[in-house]
């Protein structure tokens, strides 16, 4: 009945068709997800540039895919999620919460995908395909301190946008105050606001504030979105120039309000090459190697003064996605 | 047939290429074709798929009613290359909205798709277009005399041709116009329409989409200063003058980006009445004139949210709002069982706030206790209908609660195949527990914003409904598949029986058969020389004779095996085979025999075929060796289940009861072996009989794998008869 001709006829066309079907399943290179807590702004435009220079090096495909809000975390879960169902060989996330991502990523790793926690640590369990880029908190303190008592001197300052569920908040809010105890003890901390969970009203209370509180000389906003509401605060208030605004992280609008004055200075992550780490501990780590698990990155503070200088501006390259 | 196989393999795999070929291509076009008109003015929406946003119907347009980054609809066929794209838009709020072309890898985020876009922006008041893979690259924009207002309707038109996408604006209230183009090689060069907006609400009308020559490219390109390439500095240094340029200096680009911020800071509000929670509505006096702010959760009806809950609020006057925007409310109180508060004033206060909604499971939301807040439920769907008013009404139940899902009109005409009757289903809206007439039995209800908020989790379960039906054919096709299987091989088991038979029987006549037809011709030649002479001893002659005798009886012993054996016995009278087999036994000796046949003749199987002869044979050797029976009778009786074959003599008879020889008991074993009963029946001087009642045997049948596996399974506690 079936002959050794007919069976290897039978058994080459299988093979035949099996090859055709793996052929168009994957790409050849290996595909790195890269999830930012909020997508397309200046600081995840400079993290670009260092995955990218990094990637093309060590043969491996990154690809984005941002949650729509810096607040929705279930958004950042389900990317997650969608890096592991679609066979990611590496992930690198910034998570918006301390524990929300958790599962997802505790399912990776025991997959051993290798995943990298940018920017601050979060309550996973060690494990030896995790790893941490993180940024030096005290730092962003230290900076932020010596820029008031360079500046200010003395007087109140607004601490703006604290979130105490977001990874980081907190850590930045007490390392401003420590470092303004030890450097700049005559600069007091007037009042620390909550980041507004619905935006809006903020710019208002804080308008208010400014308008009411003659001591407040500055503003220091934990994040780029708070910065805006300061900025926006400061200048609907007419103080532009009275009242200076320190921001940590940077955004496109904020470094155009850098450039017009509005905005006094921004604590810049060095995201180039805090990404250039990233993909270096996944491609190691993929090739058996096994990396420091946690490396800090000292962030340097940008002002009118020298965000033109070449330094400052390798630091702030910034890249988009080619079309193709 | 190594060739036909060749052939047959080669054909299957061009088969499944062909059918691999044509799904591709089926499933990566659409019906849809060039010309393309939706002109909205019917409720179907087949042809539109959403990626996000609040949409609906109205006057004759699309409307997003949501502040959502980035909400998608998309049209059309991936196919289209060379087209143009015409729609009226208006923008209700602040932000950016546009028309979409060459869009492919469409998903719900802010740039999450592949393709050109051109719109509106408030902010830069201008005429924006550019290209987009997950990220957003766009040509200088064009200013608009006179900037981009919300509520202003403006005419937006995109030609795509080769590598080149041209778009126009025109302000149709003012008449004044812009155009731009960019030309970018490499390019996407086809794809699907949509409409598109970022941060804000919006209207689309008149939506049409033509094929595009390079005339209609030309015509338009004739307006534009310079075809220019999206780019994107990358130092930062670049981008900031870039910008400065198209603003001219950097207190403009100041304003322009400050000012939507102080967008909610324009009004005095030193006479304002108080502001109150949501919540602390319920104890202010009646006639109190309150303030309260909120978040727009839903539009139609519209309801507010703040952090101590939600209000269905009916302003006085018509206002424009989207889900996501926050509002001021001033109105007064009215009587405290009042569940919609009347507002006089509804101001937006901040857009851009989209709520996120709560988890919460079916008894806190019946408890009342989440009354119009945004939140999120899981239930299994129970039925399904669509109103009169063309809303869905989902009935969703889980084990504590029934509940209510209604889903407004819009893109949501037909109910989306996915929701079958016991789906578990994630729905998102505002939670409401209003009177009893209106629950309709339910214990709350769940006013969603679109069909977007209806997540389908899983799939009935697997033994529902007509899932099950199918289910139970599929088993029966393979419980029918797997017997025909079973009868199939048996077949062919029995057919490779029957050959070897047939294959023995030969070997047999030609090896054993042969060699005893050989042994006897030379015994008895040796007897005939022998004797005609005298010295012989007698012993030696009767020795002589004993082994003629013997050599004969085992030949015709071999021969009736033979017979037996082969297939074509099958075939024979069974009488007739038995009256060939008596002669050959008798030998040349004289005895009447006689046969008798009632009923119709039957086939037996092999087996019992076999061991009836078998049984026969030894009864027939019993009466020619003891009973001096003057004639023998065979008679055979078919019925229907059984046939009875009796062997009957007239000679001496026996004490059945007394005989204890291996004869009869194998006699015995071998009717037992085929499930067929022996009697004999014998006295003294009145002969015997031998009656054989036996089922004819069977064919294999689809009732016999039930008793092959059982016998595969206790061996010896079955009996087959074949």
């Amino acid at each position: 009945m079936w002959h050794l001709p007919a069976r290897c006829t039978a058994c080459a066309i299988f093979i035949g068709l099996f090859a055709l079907l793996s052929c168009t399943s994957r790409d050849t290179l290996h595909r790195i997800a890269v999830i930012p807590r909020l997508s397309a702004d200046a600081q995840w435009l400079s993290l670009h540039v260092g995955v990218e220079e990094e990637a093309e090096r060590r043969q491996l495909q990154p690809y984005w895919r941002g949650p729509s809000g810096s607040q929705t975390v279930q958004e950042q879960v389900e990317l997650v999620r969608e890096a592991l169902d679609s066979r990611a060989d590496g992930i690198l996330v910034m998570p918006g919460s301390y524990l929300g991502e958790n599962r997802v990523m505790n399912q990776a790793l025991a997959k051993g995908i290798p995943v990298v926690v940018l920017s601050e640590k979060i309550a996973l369990p060690a494990n030896p395909h995790l790893y941490y880029v993180l940024e030096d908190s005290h730092v962003t303190g230290e900076l932020i301190a010596e820029r008031l008592r360079a500046t200010v001197g003395k007087g109140d300052i607004l601490l703006l946008g604290l979130e105490p569920d977001v990874p980081g908040s907190l850590d930045r809010s007490n390392a401003v105050e420590s470092s303004l105890r030890a450097v700049a003890p005559n600069i007091h901390v007037m009042a620390k606001l909550l980041r507004a969970p619905r935006g809006g009203s903020q710019d208002d209370t804080v308008r208010k504030m400014i308008v009411e509180n003659p001591r407040l000389k500055a503003i220091v906003a934990l994040d780029a979105g708070e910065g805006m509401t300061a900025a926006a605060a400061v200048s609907a208030a007419g103080a532009k120039g009275h009242v200076r605004v320190i921001v940590c992280d940077q955004s496109i609008d904020l470094l155009l309000l850098l450039h017009s004055g509005v905005v006094d200075s921004i604590v810049v992550q060095q995201n180039r090459r805090m990404g250039a780490k990233a993909i270096d501990d996944i491609a190691d780590d993929r090739a058996g190697r096994h990396p420091v698990q946690e490396v800090t990155f000292d962030p340097v503070l940008v002002t009118a003064e020298n965000i033109d200088s070449e330094p400052v501006q390798r630091m702030l390259l910034m890249h988009r996605s080619p079309p193709w | 047939m190594v060739k036909r196989l060749w052939l047959a393999g080669l054909l299957s795999l061009l088969a499944v290429f062909a059918v691999v070929a044509a799904s591709r291509f089926w499933f990566s076009r659409s019906n849809a074709r060039l010309p393309f008109r939706d002109h909205f003015a019917s409720q179907d929406a087949d042809g539109w798929q959403a990626f996000g946003g609040t949409w609906s119907f109205r006057e004759h347009g699309v409307i997003n009613r949501s502040d959502e980054r980035g909400a998608k609809l998309v049209a059309g066929n991936e196919q289209w290359r060379d087209y143009q794209i015409h729609a009226d838009v208006q923008m209700l709020g602040w932000g950016d909205i546009g028309l979409l072309a060459r869009v492919s890898n469409t998903s719900v985020g802010i740039n999450s798709y592949r393709g050109y876009y051109a719109g509106i922006q408030s902010r830069d008041g201008a005429l924006i277009l550019g290209t987009a893979n997950d990220d957003w690259i766009a040509v200088e924009p064009a200013a608009v005399e006179g900037g981009i207002h919300s509520g202003v309707w403006y005419h937006l038109d995109i030609v795509a041709v080769g590598c080149t996408i041209a778009a126009h604006l025109q302000n149709l209230q003012r008449g004044t116009e812009v155009w731009s183009a960019l030309h970018q090689e490499p390019c996407w060069e086809n794809g699907r329409v949509g409409i598109r907006s970022l941060d804000t609400g919006a209207i689309w009308k008149n939506f049409a989409v033509d094929a595009a020559t390079q005339s209609d490219l030309q015509s338009m390109l004739r307006h534009v200063k310079q075809v220019q390439a999206p780019t994107y500095p990358s130092r930062e240094q670049d981008f900031a003058r870039m910008v400065e340029s198209y603003y001219g200096d950097s207190a403009t680009v100041e304003r322009s980006i400050l000012r939507r911020q102080v967008l909610a800071l324009r009004e005095d509000q030193s006479n304002a009445p108080p502001l109150r929670s949501i919540q602390s509505l319920k104890i202010e006096p009646e006639g109190e004139e309150v303030r309260m702010r909120g978040v727009v959760t839903l539009y139609e009806p519209l309801y507010i949210l703040d952090a101590t809950g939600g209000l269905s609020i009916q302003p006085r006057k018509a206002v424009s709002l989207n889900v996501g925007d926050q509002v001021e409310v001033t109105g007064f109180v009215q009587k405290h069982d009042e569940a919609t508060f009347h507002a006089d004033q509804v101001r937006v206060l901040w857009d851009r706030t989209p709520m996120q909604p709560i988890s919460i499971t079916s008894t806190q939301a019946a408890s009342g206790a989440f009354e119009g807040s945004l939140v999120e439920v899981r239930g299994n769907l129970s039925s399904r209908s669509v109103s009169e008013d063309g809303n869905y009404i989902l009935d969703l139940q889980d084990s504590s609660q029934d509940f209510r899902v209604i889903v407004p009109q819009g893109l949501n005409t037909r109910l989306p195949g996915e929701w079958k009757i016991g789906s578990l289903l994630k729905v998102r809206g505002v939670c409401t527990n209003p009177q009893e007439n209106q629950l309709k039995g339910s214990s709350f209800l769940i006013h969603s914003r679109s069909a977007v908020d209806i997540e389908l989790l899983s799939g009935p379960p697997w033994n529902s409904g007509p899932r099950l039906y199918f289910l139970i054919v599929i088993g029966l096709l393979m419980v029918v598949t797997a017997i025909v299987v079973y009868l199939k091989a048996e077949r062919w088991r029995v057919q490779v029986v029957s050959q070897e038979r047939e294959r023995l029987a030969v070997e047999m006549h030609d090896t054993l058969a042969q060699s005893f037809a050989g042994v006897s011709f030379h015994l008895q030649s040796m007897r005939k020389s022998m004797q005609g002479q005298a010295n012989i001893p007698e012993k030696l002659m009767e020795k002589l004779d004993a082994a003629c005798s013997m050599t004969a009886e085992t030949h015709n012993e071999a021969s009736d095996r033979i017979v037996s054996l082969h297939p074509a016995h099958g075939t024979e009278d069974l009488l007739a085979q038995l009256r060939r087999s008596t002669v050959s036994m008798l030998n040349g000796s004289h005895l009447p025999i006689r046969t008798s046949t009632v009923g119709t003749n039957r086939k037996f199987s092999i087996a019992v075929r076999h061991e009836l002869m078998a049984i026969a044979r030894e009864g027939i050797a019993n009466v020619l060796r003891h009973s001096n029976a003057s004639e023998i009778r065979f008679s055979l009786r078919y019925e229907e289940k059984i046939a009875t074959l009796t062997i009957r003599d007239n000679g001496d008879g026996f004490d059945v009861d007394k005989q204890t020889g291996f004869g009869i008991q194998g006699m015995r074993q071998r009717a037992e072996s085929i499930g067929a009963r022996l009697e004999i029946s014998s006295s003294h001087h009145e002969g015997t009989a031998v009656s054989i009642q036996t089922p004819y045997g069977r064919r294999v049948s689809i009732f016999d794998w039930p008793r092959s596996l059982r016998s595969r399974l206790f061996p010896g506690r079955s009996k087959q008869v074949l």
